[in-house]
């Protein structure tokens, strides 16, 4: 008989800080990341616990490192809690040219340089509009007719377009949103602005099966199956992105924020009525999906961070002056709505969306942020990744439950206050749950498309 | 309290259903300003809210999770055992299900009765009933808990009266074609607007037929957006051995439903079987009228004011035009108004469905010259009330069917919808259902309590027998009223639930001049708006026949799948007595007795015709009163017919907006 | 020595004929247990007015269990007439409630049931859906043309 576990959900802080010591010493253990039980690696953490930091390494994790045997929804929790920091690492760290990380750098160094991630694939650049084959990995299409009048020779290489505006476009594709729920609207009164990325090897294995357009899709005929990461092999399986970026200025102090220069594009395939225009803007960072394919986790883990100024939490005190999507002189503004239709970015001024966060991040959670807050100032002193937090990972319980596809996730329910604004809850099917959402994703041709929405926008 | 001083409009809508929300797309697209008048609340940003009241309704019923709450458990009392609110204190209280059973309890049920004769015999056929189906008053509107049946009408549907002698034809139609011929491009459109699944090779099939053209091709065009849903399990058993059975002369086969859900991932989600269509899809595959209310405020001509409404429509009495529509506004379904004001516009069009609207035009006797109500000089606002009366019938198969998957219905018996048999019973339509036995008899839960408790509501752990005499005990290896636990719990309710079958039928009512909406002389809402009258019968043998050939089939189909029959026999009407005695929809005919259900097909209440003295709407769906005033939805029907209606009522508002352009552009 | 929640979900897993591992696994997102020991617990206090009758039942469970006893042969010595009529009634409500997520009331005839869900979470966790190899009605975790085929096997749904 198994041995059921009585604890609540919200072990104590004593509780929360033992187990962030354990995981402390796993991450300095092991950048190789192996999925380990082994009763040697929980008594060595014991031991070597104390007073360490969290190591900060440019190496994706393939697998989440388990710390407790027989291990636990918590314990479990707390180890994919740690993968998603150790990835949020290595994705954000600075960049080579070609998209390496720049190990004589750490994570932290040349505020404003382009990470790892912002070199990878943009949605835009692998489903063209003529449905032909996308450009190399290393290599743009050209840019929208709009953007290109720009004096885009002072731009820095790595500026990227942030064509997208509110949580769903005119298509449903990736997005977090499962129906057109609207834009969110910064306190300048700005449209926030989306994008949607891959590795390398998820866009190897779109083009490799010609799934970037709807006819490659029809003749593909079968389910999708990205590559997973692989902890033998020592191979990285697929990892999609998402981001939310406000426009600086006003409001919006640029240091407080990773940072970039981007072309800012009113795409008028989103809505009726929106005319192409494109401005070159510094843009910070306010939200940002990972969802990593893994050998252990088919249905992915989702992890999930926010700046954390973002939004303050339903029914508790504000612990900030200014708040990226929150105004409290503000009595009167409904929370969480979207604003009235007619959607177009080229509004000069929309009333800013009043945000809060409905589900708390947990005490176990909020020490782990702490720690690698930790960690990341004394890698950089007044490093801008304090600013960032990890709101929680999603993760299957049951992966391979015969019954259950989504694989019965932990948390049931999960949102970023800048992705998925508008249906944070717990309600099942409607509130935002990333795996209970991408279970519906299929491609064009209507076949299961591996947990994306982004197959949907082939032409 | 706040007056108007509102600019004019080219059009003011009362209702942001369907009809509502196409009429102000097709007009806002086209650069017209157009303004909403919707009496109940805004579209929910999320769905959630809806959701949950769903998840926690005891009463699963097609309007539980809307607002207002339909049921408050605590609530409950002796002589009120739902805990139904009461209609007085609500602002837009509307007609729900549960309401039926409390039909004559005005402090339970929205809608009052005229009273029953004294004396009515059970097969009487001036007996009065429950009126047996429902709507919403929300944006959006009804909508929100369609099936998504979208099936074209037969061109025979729109001449009942020329080719069976009975009931009525629709209006002829214009420039050398049939009415139907002028519909067919805007079927069409229909099509496309809410985005239907369809199987073009099956209805080509049922079309060559029915003779609707020589090739089963409807229309030049004719195809639909998206591949058909597929079949379910539940159907195939259907399919495979059902098809040596003949119905008046027709053969009987299955059709794959054409369905307003995406076969196909869209701007919203792939249909993913999530088995509630009614009363809500979770994750809007299906279509509803949010999806074209949004692309009419995207275009930025477009006003919607929620909870706010109608209450009067001004008439300018030398013109007969109208010239405002006055309203009430509130800002808590059980409180206080809080506004009031008139809008104005170039043209009106009442969308508020065939409750609403004929009541609306009722309260308006202002005008001198419309002493009975707007647009009403035929007397005939409020008239010839029709829904598609349902017979149910339920079985359980011989082998597994895996019911409670998948849509609630995709796929029915459309090849007995027309034929000779038309002179002398009405038509229907057959639809299966993938959801068990949930509508026939509440299950799952119902069987669950049966085996837990040992009791035999679902007739399977007893001694009851059907109404062919066969025995019903599920196994019959078990004593009656067991009481099962484990691994006999599991076996039992399995082997139970996997094999539930449910036909319904749609029987096509007649246009009864009697069945209508009228003003309650004592009853009001909360706003002190008058609550409708109805009056409601089957008076027709041509009607009740149905329901015996309707239970026939059933039994013939039970038989050639060789599924055991549990359709209960009704129980005895009572018609005269206490209000907490009387049945609601029990009737007798032939010595059987029957009890009807409602297939949600409010239908008929401002009908079309060729004749200002027998109509209330020309052709075009404009009031033969008053040059500016249009009307749409299935009032505007004159029969019902034997397909659902929302396809045709989208199908028939599209032609009305271009007549109401056509107006405007030469106002 | 069983904790009241071991009792309580041994107890349940016997009477529905559902496994541990279904009802409550070992990672357990959902924790539905929590909420039905909760009702369970107020409600046979509310009906019987005897505040020791959960804990009568379930250490009657635990001693079948530690003796060895078959599942079968726990759950009719739960549900045999030598309990009182409160403790089997309980049993059964037991049931009841796990498969529908509603706790019940039967008629003063006996000849009827009517429940109250407990909230959305015991909606959708009612086994009756798993007994049926679908799913709650408004909660599929399935997919686009699931329903054109049959389902896994009943054992999938009920771990035995």
């Amino acid at each position: 008989m198994n041995t059921l576990h009585l604890l609540p959900c919200m072990t104590s802080t004593i509780k929360a800080t033992a187990l962030f010591l354990l995981a402390l010493i796993v991450q300095g253990c092991g950048e190789d990341s192996q999925k380990s039980t082994s009763e040697n690696k929980t008594q060595m953490s014991h031991k070597m616990a104390t007073g360490t930091l969290p190591t900060l390494s440019p190496i994706i994790p393939l697998e989440i490192t388990s710390t407790v045997n027989p291990p636990t929804l918590e314990s479990l929790q707390h180890d994919f809690d740690v993968f998603s920091w150790q990835s949020f690492i290595a994705l954000n760290w600075p960049a080579n040219a070609d998209g390496s990380p720049n190990t004589n750098l750490t994570i932290g160094d040349q505020q404003g340089a382009p990470t790892v991630w912002q070199l990878w694939k943009e949605s835009r650049d692998i489903f063209l509009p003529s449905g032909k084959k996308p450009p190399a990995w290393n290599q743009k299409d050209k840019l929208p007719t709009a953007c290109q009048g720009l004096a885009l020779d002072s731009l820095p290489s790595h500026a990227i377009y942030l064509t997208q505006v509110g949580k769903t476009p005119n298509v449903l594709d990736e997005s977090e949103e499962p129906f057109q729920t609207g834009p969110l609207i910064d306190q300048n009164g700005q449209y926030t602005r989306f994008e949607i990325l891959t590795n390398e090897t998820m866009f190897n294995y779109i083009v490799d099966n010609q799934l970037y357009n709807k006819k490659g899709q029809k003749a593909f005929a079968k389910d999708t199956d990205f590559p997973s990461s692989n902890t033998q092999s020592k191979t990285v399986g697929s990892i999609m992105l998402k981001a939310a970026w406000v426009v600086m200025g006003e409001k919006y102090d640029a240091r407080q924020f990773h940072t970039t220069q981007a072309l800012v594009y009113n795409n008028p395939d989103e809505q009726p009525g929106v005319k192409p225009a494109c401005h070159l803007e510094t843009v910070g960072l306010v939200g940002f999906h990972i969802a990593h394919k893994t050998q252990d986790e088919p249905q992915w883990i989702w992890s999930t961070f926010e700046h954390i100024a973002n939004a303050p939490t339903k029914g508790q005190p504000h612990s900030r002056s200014f708040y990226n999507y929150f105004n409290a002189a503000c009595q009167d503004c409904a929370i969480n709505q979207p604003p009235p239709r007619p959607w177009n970015p080229a509004t000069p001024h929309t009333p800013p969306t009043q945000v809060e966060r409905v589900i708390p991040i947990t005490n176990e959670v909020k020490a782990l942020n702490a720690a690698y807050h930790s960690a990341l100032e004394s890698a950089v002193a007044g490093s801008v990744w304090k600013n960032y937090e990890l709101i929680s990972t999603q993760w299957p319980t049951n992966a391979n439950s015969p019954i259950d596809p989504t694989g019965a996730p932990a948390p049931s329910f999960l949102a970023n206050t800048t992705l998925e604004t508008y249906i944070q809850g717990e309600v099942p099917q409607t509130s935002s749950s990333c795996i209970g959402c991408h279970n519906n994703a299929t491609t064009t041709a209507g076949l299961f498309s591996d947990f994306t929405y982004l197959l949907q926008r082939a032409h | 309290m706040s007056t108007s001083d509102s600019p004019e409009y080219d059009a003011v809508i009362v209702g942001a259903g369907i009809a509502g929300a196409l009429v102000a797309y097709k007009l806002a697209e086209k650069g017209k300003k157009v303004l909403i008048l919707e009496s109940g609340p805004a579209v929910p940003a999320d769905r959630s809210g809806y959701m949950e009241t769903f998840f926690t309704a005891n009463a699963k019923t097609p309007e539980s999770p809307y607002p207002p709450t339909t049921q408050n458990p605590n609530a409950a009392t002796d002589n009120n055992p739902l805990g139904l609110p009461d209609p007085s204190t609500e602002n837009t209280p509307r007609y729900t299900v549960l309401q039926i059973g409390a039909w004559r309890q005005p402090q339970q049920c929205y809608f009052t009765y005229t009273p029953q004769d004294a004396n009515v015999s059970p097969d009487s056929p001036s007996a009065k009933f429950a009126f047996a189906s429902s709507y919403e008053r929300i944006g959006g509107g009804t909508t929100w808990h369609w099936l998504g049946t979208t099936l074209r009408l037969f061109p025979n549907d729109f001449e009942l009266k020329t080719l069976y002698n009975v009931g009525v034809d629709w209006p002829s139609g214009a420039n050398g074609n049939t009415f139907y011929q002028n519909l067919v491009p805007y079927y069409e459109k229909a099509t496309h607007e809410i985005g239907v699944a369809g199987d073009k090779d099956q209805m080509v099939q049922l079309y060559k037929q029915f003779n609707v053209s020589p090739n089963g091709e409807y229309g030049v065009n004719y195809n639909f957006p998206m591949p058909g849903i597929v079949n379910s399990t539940v159907d195939f058993a259907f399919s495979n051995s059902i098809t040596s059975l003949t119905v008046d002369g027709n053969p009987v086969y299955v059709t794959s439903t054409p369905q307003g859900r995406n076969s196909l991932p869209g701007e919203r989600r792939q249909c993913a079987g999530n088995t509630n269509c009614i009363p809500i899809c979770p994750i809007q595959a299906k279509y509803d009228a949010t999806v074209t209310l949004a692309k009419a405020m995207q275009t930025g001509n477009v006003e919607i004011r929620y909870k706010t409404v109608a209450c009067n429509i001004q008439v300018n009495d030398q013109t007969h035009d109208i010239c405002g529509i006055d309203y009430l506004q509130y800002t808590e379904q059980t409180g206080i108004a809080t506004g009031k004001g008139v809008a104005t516009g170039k043209i009106y069009v009442l969308a508020a469905h065939a409750i609403e609207t004929p009541k609306l035009l009722l309260m308006s006797n202002q005008s001198k010259s419309f002493p009975n109500g707007v647009a009403n000089s035929s007397d005939q606002v409020g008239r010839n009330l029709m829904d598609h009366i349902m017979y149910l019938a339920w079985g359980l198969a011989k082998d597994p069917v895996y019911a409670y998957r998948g849509p609630l219905s995709t796929a029915g018996v459309e090849s007995v919808r027309d034929g000779d048999f038309r002179k002398q019973r009405s038509a229907y339509r057959i639809e299966i259902g993938n959801e068990g036995w949930q509508w026939a008899a509440n299950d799952p839960f119902t069987t669950l309590a049966d085996f837990v408790f040992g009791q035999n509501t679902s007739q399977l752990n007893g001694d009851s027998k059907n109404q062919q005499g066969q025995p019903l005990r599920f196994n019959p290896s078990l004593p009656a009223n067991s009481q099962l636990f484990g691994k006999q719990l599991v076996e039992t309710l399995n082997g139970v639930y996997i094999r539930q079958l449910r036909l319904g039928y749609l029987i096509e009512q007649l246009p009864d001049p009697e069945n209508r909406v009228q003003l309650s002389d004592t009853e009001k809402d909360h706003l002190g708006l008058p609550r409708p009258k109805l009056t409601y019968r089957i008076q027709e043998d041509y009607v009740r026949n149905a329901f015996v050939s309707a239970k026939k089939v059933s039994t013939e189909i039970f038989n050639a799948m060789g599924a055991i029959e549990y359709t209960q026999e009704a129980a005895a009407p009572v018609l005269n007595g206490s209000p907490s005695e009387v049945t609601s929809t029990n009737f007798q005919y032939k010595g059987t007795n029957f009890k009807f259900y409602g297939a949600g097909h409010i239908v008929g209440t401002y009908r079309m015709g060729d004749d200002k003295k027998t109509s209330v709407l020309n052709s075009r769906q404009q009031s033969w009163d008053h040059s500016n005033l249009y009307m749409v939805g299935s009032g505007v029907f004159p029969t019902i017919a034997t397909g659902n209606p929302t396809l045709t009522i989208a199908a028939l508002t599209l032609q009305a907006a271009d007549n109401m352009l056509k107006d405007l552009a030469n106002a | 020595m069983n904790t009241t929640m071991e009792n309580f979900v041994g107890l349940s897993a016997v009477l529905t004929g559902f496994s541990q591992e279904i009802i409550a696994p070992t990672l357990d997102p959902v924790d539905i247990k929590s909420e039905y020991l909760k009702k369970f617990q107020d409600e046979i206090l509310k009906e019987s007015k005897d505040s020791h009758l959960v804990s009568q039942i379930l250490e009657q469970f635990s001693t079948l269990k530690n003796a060895g006893k078959s599942d079968q042969e726990i759950g009719e010595a739960m549900l045999s007439d030598q309990n009182t009529q409160d403790f089997v009634m309980a049993c059964r409500k037991l049931i009841f409630m796990w498969y529908s997520g509603a706790w019940p009331t039967i008629s003063n005839d006996g000849l009827s049931t009517s429940s109250e869900l407990l909230s959305s979470k015991s909606y959708v966790s009612g086994l009756a859906w798993q007994v049926m190899q679908a799913h709650p009605m408004g909660d599929s975790k399935y997919r686009y043309g699931y329903w054109e085929t049959a389902p896994a096997p009943l054992s999938d749904y009920t771990g035995h």
